[in-house]
């Protein structure tokens, strides 16, 4: 269904302290993946690594400098017009409703855009506004609805039209949770009816809630591309250790001891990176002679440190 | 078709939305299309005639002014501002529906701000209340004449808008000077650059033009067939801005 070879994205900006001066910078370093019909791919890197290039390319939005593409046999950049019309695009930062008017009236205009016969309009507003639970803010205007509304307006935007494939660039970006969680069951209910959902995103609870594969890229090279619980067994062969402190005796004894390990600190509550249980329970004997805990947890690493713990481990690696 | 349709009611509801603002700007609107019918009743109160053009040829031409702003403003806006689409990266949403990019732009930028056009209407009527001889296929036609004028000027507005492409901003502002300067004014008065301002930034048909056939000064068939080959020319320069212009183009983020 998408197939993408050696695809390469260079863009020219002005180099510093220069006015006329550009330099080249590569997004995209000849990356090649296939993705096939019916499967939900978390594509993820930190800010900068090349994702949302990747998204723009595969959407028509952009041209690559080099590579092939197809996506339904298409080449998105230069079938757009009729490509476009096969697929749906939700981007978390872009909103493609009318500000002023009720959201109604921005799905009508998505209507005509589309040419959707009016009674299949109907039966899919009314089928994904229940699903979103939207049916009584349709007539609200945009103006008036709360951030989480407006993305799930944008979701019923996209797939008015039936979409088959979804390219969801940061859809939960700053919406709150209960909007997300109905987001996320949303996004799940349109890949059982085997919708093949492309997703790029931050939020690793969206990843483990919905992706079965991974695609983690960095600096324009992909760094994995297969299962979640493959990633997961290569690179989570460590435990977390969590302790929350109540008071310290010795801070910056503690502190030495935790920062010989890689960690996580927010407000009191400490998350350190352990080999395992024994190593766990080691180190938990040493911090508390230095602070007093109110709770200990030793569990599996989240999604979300392990891609981080990946994350930090290469910027080391290039450091050194 | 219906997307057309769909795009003037939005454009009317978005109107409708700011009433207030709306019928402040009617308010503000009848002060000043009052005051420059003031200003020519007093000047032509001194002299019969200006470069032979009388009263109500005057209030003929803020007529078709009037309309062709009203035009611009209510329809074609969108093409002053796509350079600040292009550039904050606006351009994303447009270029993933299955439709030509910059005639959605242009649908979905419509406010039907009907108060210039129909002042523009009124004053066309006036002038033939005045005692102007006119044949009404004429007046139609400079109407017609009108709204492909103010199409050409949106062409190459949001050609110059798309040098954000290369540039970061548009330089459509390059063109509102003279349009404001020259257009605003019978273009036969400006002697020398008369051909310039026909053939090279044709403002000649923001209104002077279309007075012209009116008065039968001008063909129609002439004046047509010249704006259709502009309308031509500069879709063809668009169309291959815009092209290579995409080919540069980054989009939002990332």
């Amino acid at each position: 269904m998408i197939d993408v070879k050696g695809l390469v994205k260079e863009y020219r900006v002005r180099k510093e302290h220069s006015i006329l001066r550009k330099k080249k910078v590569r997004a995209l370093k000849g990356i090649s993946f296939k993705v096939k019909e019916g499967e939900f791919v978390g594509y993820l890197g930190p800010n900068g690594s090349g994702k949302s290039t990747t998204i723009k390319i595969l959407s028509g939005i952009i041209y690559p400098t080099r590579g092939e593409v197809k996506v339904m046999g298409y080449i998105p950049w230069e079938d757009r017009i009729e490509y476009v019309s096969h697929i749906g695009v939700v981007l978390g930062s872009k909103s493609s409703l009318f500000w002023d008017l009720p959201a109604i009236d921005s799905l009508k205009f998505m209507r005509a855009v589309y040419r959707i016969p009016k009674s299949e309009f109907e039966a899919r507003l009314r089928k994904y506004c229940d699903v979103l639970g939207l049916k009584k803010l349709l007539t609200r205007r945009v103006r008036n609805l709360s951030l989480g509304e407006r993305m799930k307006f944008n979701f019923v935007a996209a797939v008015l039209h039936d979409p088959q494939i979804f390219f969801l660039d940061e859809p939960t970006i700053a919406v709150d949770a209960v909007s997300k969680d109905d987001l996320r069951q949303f996004m799940k209910e349109l890949n059982k009816e085997g919708k093949t959902m492309i997703l790029t995103t931050h939020d690793m609870e969206d990843v483990e809630n919905l992706c079965r594969r991974l695609i983690l890229l960095n600096e324009g090279e992909i760094l994995f591309d297969g299962n979640i619980k493959d990633f997961k067994r290569r690179h989570a062969n460590f435990k977390l250790l969590k302790v929350e402190v109540e008071s310290f005796k010795h801070k910056r004894n503690f502190m030495k001891i935790v920062k010989e390990h890689e960690h996580k600190i927010e407000a009191n509550m400490f998350s350190i990176r352990v080999k395992d249980w024994s190593e766990a329970q080691s180190l938990l004997n040493k911090l508390r002679r230095h602070a007093e805990l109110i709770d200990v947890d030793i569990s599996n690493p989240s999604l979300h440190f392990i891609v981080s713990s990946v994350y930090r481990n290469l910027k080391k690696g290039e450091e050194q | 078709m219906s997307l057309l349709m769909e795009s003037l009611r939005l454009g009317f509801r978005r109107v409708v939305e700011y009433r207030a603002s709306f019928l402040t700007g009617v308010v503000v609107l009848l002060f000043e299309a009052g005051a420059f019918l003031m200003f020519w009743k007093i000047i032509f109160h001194h002299f019969e005639t200006i470069g032979g053009w009388d009263f109500p040829t005057m209030v003929l031409f803020l007529g078709y002014d009037y309309l062709f702003f009203g035009l611009i403003l209510s329809i074609f806006d969108s093409a002053h501002y796509l350079g600040d689409v292009i550039r904050g990266g606006g351009l994303d949403m447009y270029l993933v529906r299955p439709r030509n990019t910059l005639l959605l732009h242009t649908l979905k930028g419509i406010w039907l701000y009907s108060n210039d056009i129909a002042v523009g209407l009124v004053f066309i009527l006036l002038a033939t209340k005045l005692g102007l001889s006119v044949s009404i296929p004429a007046v139609i036609g400079g109407v017609v004449l009108t709204f492909f004028s103010a199409y050409l000027f949106s062409i190459m507005l949001s050609t110059l808008s798309m040098l954000a492409f290369w540039l970061g901003k548009g330089i459509s502002e390059l063109l509102w000077p003279f349009i404001w300067g020259f257009g605003d004014y019978p273009t036969f008065i400006f002697g020398k650059l008369v051909p310039f301002l026909k053939f090279v930034v044709p403002v000649f048909f923001v209104a002077t033009g279309q007075v012209m056939i009116v008065r039968g000064a001008e063909s129609f068939i002439r004046a047509g067939s010249l704006l259709g080959a502009l309308i031509l020319a500069w879709y063809a320069i668009r169309y291959i801005v815009f092209s290579q212009g995409l080919k540069v183009y980054g989009g939002y983020g990332g």
